[in-house]
């Protein structure tokens, strides 16, 4: 009886009518050890806990076939489950425990192994479960942190500025710095807004973010498919203007520009007035100019007309 | 096929053979510089385009090299995970051969998109199992022999592993078990870390 029991229900032990301690299976000598268990008192080894008063092996047998739960007294924290059966042929009672949810941390615990559970346990089985899907788990994971990554480098790597949907300021390096390379004609309006900071200010960053908007707008309505328009930052605009290098025609974009811009933008119920500064330079083709120095031309001409008045342009290339 | 086979392939190539002869096996197949995503799927074609390469590459019969993959796989410690989920399938090597009845449903529940090639076992003698793999990956019968004797040592059983076919032509690996303890073998602890 007691082989048979050792192989199918490892963890089990049998105590005798008086609760003493007569027989500890394989798997349980892992966990509390024979010599010192054995012919001890069931109800000093382990605490049961659940149903509330189990006291006394009556109120055991009284329970027989239904689910305890206990722990050993000198190890609190891991929670076992029983069944008490009283074997028919003896006055004896025989427990069988198990783990329940818990069974990773007492395996941990008292270095138990497959052959601490019988064959048909399905433990090994859980944790092969939970080892197999940890691993698909942290793979999937990593998976994500790497789209994460990619997606975060993709939007530094965008030339759009998210907000008006103009080009961004990488953008607008790259198109400068090929237009400077192909030696063609070209042309850099650079804008500043007028009391744009008064708006933000004093409406709101929403009403800001409207007013330029209508900014881009205005760019967009006034140029041609292929001019670049961008956002440097902030309330900094620039266009780059491919072969348009007419003076006159620079002029009646910078006028429409101004006008554009100087329409009221309505949020909400707030009127949002604003202007702009422009500064002008263009380039034949031809010449050895840096890029640094094509911006530092434009925006000359910009702080020239801001000090001139605002909502004017001025050209570099007659600046006194 | 999933991601997580040329992932594999990668992680043997890289740490066996080094990263400048994965990167130039890459180049060979024309995707300089590509990693795999474990979890996404790709071509069957690309997986079979890197054992050639890799073959050619280190002069090496295309079976030796599955071989050698399926011994990787199981050897800690990059095939640490890999080797204790097996360890679950048995107390013993011809328990655990037994078992791999059950490897297909086991990797069904770890990673349901890889369809593994259905494997059969067929015990023939108490030492003589025949370990039947269905041909849907080419090769795939040389990993699992590759795997199957790193399993044999890290039980401690010594194994005679003959590649066969069977009537119908298909791999058949026959395993015949010569001492059951042969070695202490390896340690497994059913709880990760214990």
């Amino acid at each position: 009886m007691k082989t048979l029991l050792d192989m199918i229900c490892p963890c089990h032990l049998v105590v005798n009518e008086g609760g003493n301690i007569q027989h500890l299976g394989p798997g349980l000598t892992k966990i509390i050890s024979r010599d010192a268990y054995l012919h001890e008192d069931l109800f000093s080894v382990f605490h049961l806990t659940r149903p509330a008063g189990l006291a006394t092996m009556r109120n055991v047998i009284d329970y027989t076939g239904r689910s305890i739960t206990m722990h050993l007294r000198k190890e609190p924290d891991i929670k076992l489950r029983a069944v008490a059966v009283p074997d028919p042929m003896s006055n004896n009672i025989v427990l069988n425990v198990g783990f329940g949810i818990g069974v990773q941390n007492a395996i941990r615990k008292f270095g138990l192994t497959m052959k601490d559970f019988a064959p048909t346990d399905v433990v090994p089985d859980l944790l092969y479960l939970i080892e197999a899907n940890q691993s698909a788990m942290s793979a999937s994971k990593r998976l994500t942190l790497r789209l994460q990554g990619a997606k975060a480098l993709a939007e530094e790597q965008a030339f759009t500025d998210t907000l008006t949907g103009l080009k961004n300021r990488r953008a607008f390096d790259v198109m400068l710095r090929h237009l400077h390379d192909t030696n063609e004609a070209f042309s850099v309006i650079m804008m500043d807004l007028d009391r744009f900071k008064y708006v933000n200010d004093t409406f709101g960053h929403a009403a800001g973010d409207a007013v330029l908007c209508a900014v881009a707008d205005v760019m967009r309505r006034e140029t041609r498919q292929n001019d670049i328009l961008v956002r440097l930052g902030g309330d900094e605009f620039v266009m780059i203007l491919p072969f348009l290098v007419d003076r006159m025609r620079l002029e009646q974009l910078c006028a429409k520009m101004i006008a554009g811009i100087e329409e009221p933008v309505r949020v909400e119920d707030i009127e949002c007035r604003i202007s702009s500064s422009l500064g002008v330079t263009s380039f034949f083709g031809g010449e050895r100019i840096e890029i640094s120095e094509i911006l530092e031309r434009a925006d000359k001409a910009v702080y020239v007309a801001k000090s001139s008045g605002r909502g004017c342009f001025r050209f570099y290339e007659t600046l006194r | 096929m999933l991601g997580v086979v040329n992932k594999a392939i990668e992680n043997f190539v890289i740490t066996v053979h080094g990263g400048a002869l994965w990167q130039q096996v890459l180049r060979s197949i024309g995707e300089p510089g590509l990693q795999f995503e474990p979890m996404l799927m790709y071509e069957d074609a690309k997986t079979y385009d890197l054992i050639t390469a890799l073959a050619q590459a280190l002069g090496k019969p295309q079976i030796d090299l599955l071989d050698d993959l399926g011994t990787f796989l199981v050897t800690p410690p990059h095939g640490g995970a890999v080797r204790r989920l097996l360890r679950f399938c048995g107390v013993s090597f011809d328990d655990f051969l037994l078992s791999l009845d059950d490897l297909n449903d086991r990797v069904d529940m770890a990673l349901p998109d890889l369809d593994l090639p259905q494997i059969t076992v067929l015990p023939q003698t108490m030492d003589r199992i025949h370990v039947r793999v269905v041909p849907k990956w080419t090769g795939f019968a040389y990993v699992l022999q590759g795997l199957l004797r790193a399993m044999a040592d890290d039980y401690g059983t010594l194994v005679f592993l003959d590649m066969r076919r069977d009537m119908l032509d298909v791999d058949c690996i026959e395993v015949i078990l010569i001492d059951h303890n042969f070695s202490s073998g390896f340690e497994f602890s059913m709880a990760e870390g214990a």
